[in-house]
């Protein structure tokens, strides 16, 4: 669907690259998530695969042709949603997508569906001015998803969310997914890309550093480990590798002693896979 | 055409909303008042052009500015330029609705001020393409302002500038003086709309305002359709 080869790019006046020769590929019908924290490239990567920077090296091919080559019809195909509100807020809700809609020659579903389904259809007819940022953001991703997109670019999509209706957007991009769509995420939040990702990308200073679904990345690169706590001492859980329990012979006397509180399995987080790929926190 | 229609609509309704309709309407009125108050001296042909020179035609450029740099504010700029249209039609619903609400206050003002006794033709013409090229420079100006005080600061030097060819009202002032000033056209065409004037005089009007107002759209499209993107 989407080809990415040796990409980089450089802001004017920057001495630095911002992207350096980095090269991806997104499957139709996949999930595909750029994990890395602010000013890795992640954004700029998304601006320019929807056309908005130019003046990049490397290429992009889009359904089999060259991103340059596309024209207008490149947009009906996509659908945008910036990680910042952008609506007019003089106008209600309603208004601002039959506003940005009108542009479009396919709506499959009206914007009163997706306005109840983002739990905003109560405040369709409210000036966006009186919205709050959750709801700014909900619109926003209401706005990208209107035209029915074949692919949907996402920056920080739960951003300012509480944990409901973000996963009120999550289900809506997942069951996107399944019907077929393409969508490419960017995220500093491991929690979302872990949840949703097919296969993320790991970006740091403008490079991947790795590249693979969430579960073989931390299979990969995470420590199998497994935590016990004791009744005689909850405050100070014990961590033992998983590979060496059986020969471990402090875990053989806790099993032992019947003192076992609570005891689990851990695995690596993508955030630990990242730091420790990259050394680097992602937020 | 088609993606023009949605636009035009939006700009009407922000127009209203931003209040920025009733601000004319507010002014208009006070101009009116004021003309009201200038018939028993006589002569109100030079006040009622300096007027709609002033406003509706340079409220294009405030406006145009100011409606820029509210959406670069909301981020809507944003959101426009990754729809599947020509971005410059952004640029010209706007620049024909302000262009339109001109053309229409300047008529209430004109009817005011001297009833019927102006050349409509000259008139309209002359407000919607002064109209034109100053909201073209409300767009190019609040295009490379980072804000609205920004705005304001780089529009006093072009507000004089524009301003020096209103001395052409007033007798033994020749306007050749002014050729480089993109506002001498409009103001000579604007001044034949309600006095009888050289027709050489409209003659150079025609030709300074056609040609400055596609400069400015010219220019408009070079640096500001770019921002667009």
């Amino acid at each position: 669907m989407l080809t990415v080869g040796n990409l980089s790019f450089r802001y004017p006046n920057n001495q630095e690259d911002t992207l350096k020769g980095i090269s991806f590929s997104i499957q139709k019908g996949k999930i595909f998530g750029f994990l890395g924290p602010s000013g890795s490239g992640k954004s700029t990567t998304q601006k320019i695969v929807y056309k908005l920077l130019k003046g990049y090296t490397g290429t992009i091919i889009f359904e089999d042709k060259p991103l340059p080559d596309w024209g207008l019809e490149f947009y009906e195909k996509i659908g945008v949603c910036f990680e910042l509100p952008n609506h007019y807020t003089k106008l209600t809700a309603r208004e601002n997508l039959n506003f940005f809609s009108s542009f479009y020659p396919i709506k499959r579903k009206n914007s009163d569906y997706w306005l109840d389904r983002v739990g905003l259809i109560a405040d369709a007819d409210k000036l966006v001015s009186s919205f709050s940022k959750g709801m700014k953001v909900r619109l926003n991703f209401v706005r990208a998803i209107l035209h029915d997109p074949e692919v949907l670019f996402l920056d920080e999509p739960t951003t300012g969310l509480d944990p409901i209706n973000a996963g009120k957007v999550k289900q809506i991009i997942k069951e996107m997914r399944d019907s077929g769509k393409t969508i490419f995420l960017t995220t500093h939040n491991m929690f979302d890309a872990d949840q949703l990702c097919d296969e993320v990308a790991l970006l740091c200073n403008g490079k991947i550093q790795a590249l693979d679904s969430p579960s073989k990345l931390k299979l990969q690169h995470g420590e199998k480990k497994v935590i016990v706590t004791q009744s005689g001492d909850p405050g100070n859980p014990l961590t033992f590798p998983l590979d060496q329990l059986g020969e471990i012979q402090q875990f053989q006397s806790i099993l032992k002693s019947n003192t076992i509180e609570t005891i689990h399995s851990k695995e690596a987080t993508l955030e630990e896979v990242f730091i420790k790929l990259t050394g680097q926190q992602l937020s | 055409m088609n993606t023009l229609v949605p636009f035009l609509r939006l700009d009407s309704t922000l127009l209203f909303r931003n209040k920025l309709f009733h601000i004319s309407a507010i002014i208009t009125i006070i101009y009116i008042g004021l003309f009201y108050l200038l018939k028993p001296l006589g002569n109100t042909h030079i006040p009622l052009i300096v007027l709609i020179y002033n406003d509706p035609v340079i409220m294009g450029y405030m406006f145009a500015g100011v409606l820029w740099l509210f959406d670069k504010n909301q981020n809507t700029i944003q959101a426009i330029s990754v729809l599947p249209i020509s971005k410059s039609n952004y640029i010209i619903s706007k620049v024909i609705t302000l262009s339109i609400l001109a053309v229409i206050l300047s008529f209430i003002m004109a009817l005011s001020a001297v009833g019927i006794r102006f050349n409509p033709i000259h008139l309209t013409i002359s407000v919607f393409l002064s109209s034109v090229m100053f909201c073209c420079l409300g767009f190019i100006i609040g295009s490379i302002s980072s804000n609205f005080l920004a705005f304001l600061m780089k529009s006093l030097p072009v507000f004089i500038l524009f301003a020096t060819p209103v001395t052409v009202l007033f007798d033994g002032v020749n306007p050749v003086y002014f050729i480089l000033v993109p506002s001498l056209g409009s103001i000579l065409v604007m001044q034949s709309a309600f006095v009888a004037v050289e027709v050489i005089s409209i003659q150079l009007g025609y030709i300074h305002m056609c040609f400055w107002t596609a400069i400015s759209i010219f220019v408009c499209y070079r640096i500001t359709i770019p921002r667009l993107l």
